[in-house]
């Protein structure tokens, strides 16, 4: 049997060029054997994505199709990533294996914390499947497997050691507990997750691979148990947020300064956010906070988790808690120290004055004249390329990495840019107009795109006036010429025009 | 954005060198060239350029050279970048073996000229000057003296005028004047060599396009703008060039100015963004439509008829001087007004400039080093943080310098016991230390030279405080500074800020 099994994976190797050199570093942990089930508890899913251009919001990519192995959970439901079904327009579920198919939808999606979970269209192509329990939360030195699933449908296994388990990258800059596990995967076969099973349970979901292929990192338990009991209600809330920003208290100078006694340990509150959670709740900047819940915080952030040792407080608020639930503070405040509660709750994306995600629906955007209008949104800023962050018009960078803080400190809910414009023989002399930030219309002032729409239906002495953040400062628009030129768009570019009435 | 530029697509290169020898130089041919030769000069410069992550360094040397010219009056023009940071200068002309120190006498680096004066009289015996012409006419041939690589002897060469523009001069990086494009084989040891027509100066050999991008192009400043900088010297001060202050926009779409109330037609541009810091703050207002300048009428683009040509209304400006004013006639919501109005310069773009003969401005306190923004500043970053990028880059448009006129850093945290918990404040901008607002480098000198117990330190978009206790910093300083080799803790000269906006906000 053993030479049997180096013989395929010899055939593998010699057909996966560059990934057999990996196999060679295989790391020498014997291999676990598989539940008699394993197949049955697994899916492939092969979903087609296709998402918008927001530099051309009419437009839509081409499309990805890409796969994964889903793993069945109780009520029906296949966990995957949600990176996975981002801009999802199709989903097909396949038996491992009886190679059977079904078309699914997605019953919950969390790009935060990176997990989704499917419905077959038609419960009964779950009949006879088995459901993965969800394990413990693993311990460092563990063993974790992660199962693999050939083309064929065969399921290998290849263990890993959980080395370390800390904050890491989900997807978009949202930060969770990982696991980390020292192990290889030379049969993923680009499939965008796959399972990770401890003692027959699942135990988490793979996130990527690390650039040397020797570290995996993986969607934790306790994320996934936070996600799966959320999602339970149907009235899926999301993870908490508490809507404040700290620092350490780790310099005795600042220690000092602040009078916090030795032997006292915190955090620094350097801000608190307008209408967060924390705001209502009566925290201030320049309170220390000291204890969460029951647990002891240190001077750099981190509580004693009973399992994983000392933890980033970022792990507590976002996964040891729900949306909803009371998070008592012990705050020391001039000398004094006494309880704060509060209420966690979500931040959608929507919530923020420039959208860190966007998917599953098409950007919102008006053409005015030529003028193309739309809202900031970090999506925009990524058309960029992969180095957007230093690409990006440094002005419109500065509105997303500072989103506590609007210029000029009036209130705008988002930020409405004239993304580009349209050249028509009407916009000669304003071809060059991009990337620039509207501030009135018509008189009004603009906080959100629907304000356009509003502020266009009463145009000033004959005609809209558009004014704009920088230079030129402001332009004109004809209303009466409008019709015309949107005509010549839809006629000559083939550029559909959103209708301008409120 | 016509009137304050910013660089151009290409990378414009300057002809400034490193390497230094000479040969001795043997007699003339009878020819036309006869004279002219005897008004070209070599200049031997050894510069000195700052390093702005050592501020308190005097920096590296490096020897170079370039050409230059005798004009009347016993003066010496040449480049400003061919002795910028020049810490010892030398002549030498043809058929004379003696090397003459020169000095400075003015030098303006926002025109790429300067003047030099010899201090032995005896280097203009057998020398004759030169005489200003005017701008030659396109496809008119000209001739090109000067000292350019691949030789030590006289290079002459010859081309003709290939086109007369409004461009950026690469030696401030930020200021665009008239340039005259010439197809002669221009090279590196050609600037501040002259250009001749007829016998005459035409022009001042000073940039031109790397290989890599162009062929056959090159630069030369065409006499009204040397004349310009020659008349600003008269008094005895460079005051350097005024500007209008604002951003116009060209008046091509139809619609745009029906709703300005101008019918169709060729002339007037509207008034776009206004620079508080800008002449026209306080005498124009966004929106206004600029319809002659000097009754020069305004074109729709932007440009005037002068000197029987289109130019841009820059042209205009450009020929003023400090404390003149210039004529506008407008419509400002319909209605026709004539407005006069003073002439400035609008000091915030020196952000993005390029600064020469100035030392890095630095304070250091408390084992940290704040520098002001500044290019150099800049240039010398090894990653640039998006807060750093927005503050540079925006300075101008988002009027960032009425709150900072002095972008203050914390560039660099010394290692030291007093110092450990303070590494990620680097690249922070201070804005308050205590209870004072940080405006400049001299305010925050000011405010950690008064006595407290603890320094408190505000930074720009980041809540949390830095804290220095008076005691430890003023305990490390002395540790730190022979640990590190400081030899200096301040410079707090040759700030581009004018005084008046380094006390406080100026109000109109």
């Amino acid at each position: 049997m053993a030479n049997f099994k180096n013989m395929r994976l010899f055939l593998a190797a010699a057909l996966f060029g560059l990934i057999a050199a990996c196999s060679s570093f295989r790391p020498a942990l014997p291999e676990s054997p598989l539940p008699p089930s394993a197949q049955r508890s697994l899916m492939r899913v092969t979903v087609t994505s296709q998402g918008y251009i927001f530099h051309r919001p009419w437009q839509q990519r081409r499309t990805v199709t890409q796969t994964a192995i889903g793993a069945i959970v109780p009520g029906g439901r296949i966990l995957v990533t949600s990176t996975l079904v981002a801009d999802q327009r199709y989903i097909e579920l396949e038996t491992l294996d009886t190679q059977q198919r079904q078309a699914a939808r997605v019953a919950v999606v969390d790009y935060e914390a990176n997990l989704a979970l499917l419905e077959p269209m038609d419960p009964a192509f779950l009949a006879g499947r088995t459901a993965f329990e969800l394990a413990g939360d693993a311990a460092l030195g563990d063993r974790l497997t992660i199962w693999q699933v050939k083309p064929n449908g065969d399921v290998l296994s290849a263990d890993g050691q959980l080395t370390s388990v800390e904050l890491g990258i989900f997807s978009l800059d949202q930060f969770f507990l990982t696991y980390r596990l020292s192990s290889s995967l030379q049969y993923r076969f680009n499939n965008v997750t796959l399972p990770v099973v401890r003692e027959g349970a699942l135990a988490g979901l793979v996130l990527r691979q690390s650039a040397t292929g020797q570290t995996i990192e993986v969607v934790s338990t306790p994320v996934i148990r936070h996600f799966l009991a959320d999602a339970r209600d149907g009235q899926y809330a999301g993870f908490p947020t508490a809507g404040f920003h700290y620092g350490a208290t780790t310099d005795p100078q600042l220690r000092r300064y602040i009078g916090l006694p030795d032997g006292t340990s915190g955090i620094y509150v350097e801000k608190v956010i307008k209408g967060g959670p924390a705001d209502k709740s009566g925290l201030r900047a320049g309170d220390v906070i000291l204890q969460m819940g029951d647990y002891p915080i240190s001077n750099e952030g981190q509580f004693q988790d009973p399992l994983y040792g000392r933890t980033s407080v970022v792990h507590l608020i976002r996964t040891l808690y729900h949306v909803g639930d009371a998070l008592k503070l012990q705050v020391y405040r001039q000398g004094k120290t006494f309880p704060i509660q509060v209420v966690l709750d979500h931040r959608r994306p929507d919530q923020y004055l420039v959208p860190p995600y966007m998917f599953d629906q098409p950007p919102a955007y008006l053409i005015v004249g030529g003028l193309i209008l739309q809202e900031l949104s970090v999506p925009y800023l990524r058309e960029y390329g992969n180095d957007w962050a230093s690409t990006a018009p440094v002005d419109l960078l500065y509105y997303q990495q500072n989103q506590d803080y609007p210029n000029g400190g009036e209130q705008r809910e988002k930020i409405v840019i004239i993304s580009d414009t349209i050249p028509t023989s009407y916009s000669i002399g304003y071809e060059n107009l991009s990337n620039l930030v509207v501030t009135r219309v018509n008189g009004r002032n603009i906080g959100k795109l629907s304000d356009v729409r509003r502020a266009l239906a009463s145009p000033v002495s004959g005609f809209h006036k558009i004014e704009l953040q920088q230079h030129p400062k402001v332009i004109y628009l004809d209303p009466k010429e409008l019709p015309l030129i949107h005509q010549l768009i839809i006629k000559r570019y083939r550029i559909p025009i959103p209708p301008l009435t409120p | 954005m016509p009137i304050l530029k910013r660089g151009s697509l290409f990378t414009i290169w300057i002809f400034a060198l490193i390497i230094v020898w000479a040969l001795p130089d043997i007699g003339l041919a009878g020819s036309p060239i006869e004279s002219l030769r005897r008004s070209v000069v070599r200049i031997y410069t050894v510069s000195q350029t700052p390093d702005y992550s050592v501020p308190w360094d005097p920096g590296s040397s490096q020897e170079g050279w370039g050409s230059g010219f005798i004009i009347d009056g016993r003066r010496i023009l040449t480049n400003a970048h061919v002795v910028s940071n020049a810490r010892f200068i030398s002549l030498e002309k043809e058929n004379d073996a003696r090397r003459y120190e020169a000095r400075v006498k003015f030098i303006a680096h926002d025109c790429d000229l300067a003047m030099l004066e010899v201090v032995d009289a005896a280097f203009f015996q057998g020398t004759s000057a030169l005489k200003l012409g005017g701008v030659p006419a396109l496809d008119s041939v000209v001739t090109v003296l000067g000292y350019p690589i691949g030789g030590d002897r006289l290079s002459v060469t010859r081309g003709i005028v290939s086109r007369i523009d409004y461009r950026g001069y690469a030696h401030s990086g930020v200021d665009s004047h008239l340039v005259v494009q010439i197809d002669a084989a221009i090279n590196p040891g050609n600037s501040g060599g002259p250009v001749i027509q007829d016998g005459q100066l035409v022009g001042v050999a000073f940039q031109g396009f790397s290989g890599m991008v162009a062929q056959n192009v090159g630069y030369m400043i065409p006499t009204p703008v040397v004349t310009r900088f020659l008349q600003d010297v008269a008094d005895g001060h460079y005051d350097s060039y005024v500007d209008v202050g604002f951003q116009y926009f060209p008046l091509i779409n139809a619609t745009e100015r029906r709703a300005l109330g101008l019918g169709p037609g060729d002339y007037g541009v509207m008034v776009g963004e206004i620079f508080r810091a800008g002449a026209a703050y306080g005498y124009l207002q966004t929106g206004d439509v600029l319809l002659a300048i000097d009754n020069l009428p305004i074109f729709a683009d932007g440009r005037v008829a002068l000197d029987n040509d289109r130019l841009m209304l820059n042209e205009v400006v450009e020929r003023k001087f400090k404390g003149d004013t210039v004529l506008l006639e407008l419509m400002r919501q319909g209605q026709k007004k004539t407005i006069r109005m003073p002439l400035n310069t609008p000091w915030p773009y020196l952000m993005h400039a390029n600064q020469y003969d100035v030392r890095p401005r630095f304070y250091i306190f408390g084992g940290l080093l704040f520098q002001p923004l500044s290019s150099g500043f800049y240039a010398a970053l090894q990653s640039k943080p998006l807060l750093l990028r927005y503050y540079y880059t925006q300075f101008l448009e988002d009027e960032l310098y009425l709150k900072h006129p002095e972008v203050v850093v914390i560039s660099k945290v010394f290692p030291d016991a007093s110092t450990s918990y303070l590494e990620g404040f680097v690249y922070g901008i201070v804005d308050q230390v205590n209870d004072t607002k940080i405006r400049t480098l001299n305010d925050l000198a000011t405010a950690f030279e008064r006595p407290a117990e603890f320094y408190v330190i505000h930074l720009v978009d980041d809540p949390q405080p830095l804290v220095l206790e008076g005691k430890a910093a003023r305990e490390a300083r002395e540790r730190i500074s022979r640990q590190y080799g400081i030899t200096q803790e301040a410079y707090l000269e040759d700030s581009f800020v004018p005084p008046e906006w380094m006390k406080a906000q100026p109000e109109k």
